[in-house]
């Protein structure tokens, strides 16, 4: 899959470089920002209350 | 007499136990909203210093994991709610002498695991009947068991010991606070 990637980026080594690293922070960004916030309320370790 | 709103912050907690810095403001609640920040008073209990069972609810895995450790406390050990004008020293039950947590005088246990459902924990007179008049001042804390886990329910009960003492005489706390 990266080397898919890596041969679909326009551009010289440094260029597809800069790329890749922008495609890595915005997978990063989704998780944390997104995924992991809409997952967390789901966990069973949040229900500390007796009702 | 009780006049704080959902989400207010009305009280701090203080468990030497958990360290002598340890103190965790409480929130008015047991959503989501305000267990995310802290510590949440179950709106319909007592509120400290009365008659009834002041119930706090507190995180044990993440938002600050509040009532992590509280499995470390033992009988005896002093829970300080500290409010704007008042300090309030509850102490854990159990059998301070021998450290069994199952048996205080009161037949109330300091500390037990039971089911989600269990509301009779919070009950006036902790594990009495939910409408029953309160036979003292006590303090309950509940949080999630086993750690990472749904399943049961870690709770503490500790009553109050002694009367409340106002901030003017006593601005930097009791003793207990540095007890441990």
């Amino acid at each position: 899959m990266y080397g898919w990637i890596w041969q679909h980026l326009p551009g010289g080594r440094g260029v597809k470089a800069l790329q890749a690293l922008v495609l890595v922070l915005a997978v990063v960004a989704l998780l944390l920002f997104v995924v992991f916030p809409w997952v967390e309320p789901h966990l069973p370790f949040n229900d500390v209350t007796v009702d | 007499m009780h006049e704080s709103k959902l989400g207010d912050a009305f009280a701090v907690l203080h468990i030497p136990r958990l360290g002598l810095d340890y103190e965790r403001v409480v929130l008015e609640g047991t959503q989501e909203k305000q267990l995310s920040q802290g510590p949440g008073h179950y709106t319909d209990t007592a509120m400290p210093g009365e008659q009834g069972n002041v119930s706090f609810a507190g995180h044990r895995v993440g938002k600050g994991s509040p009532f992590l450790e509280l499995d470390l406390l033992v009988p005896g050990d002093p829970i300080v709610v500290e409010t704007a004008d008042s300090w309030f020293v509850y102490r854990m039950l159990g059998n301070v002498a021998t450290g069994d947590i199952a048996a205080d005088p009161s037949g109330i246990p300091g500390r037990q695991i039971v089911r989600p459902e269990d509301v009779e924990v919070i009950s006036p007179t902790p594990n009495g009947a939910e409408d029953a008049a309160p036979t003292g001042a006590y303090l309950t804390l509940t949080t999630c068991h086993p750690r990472y886990s749904a399943e049961q329910r870690l709770i503490i009960h500790a009553s109050l010991d002694g009367a409340a003492i106002s901030k003017a005489d006593m601005p930097n706390g009791p003793a207990a606070l540095s007890e441990r």
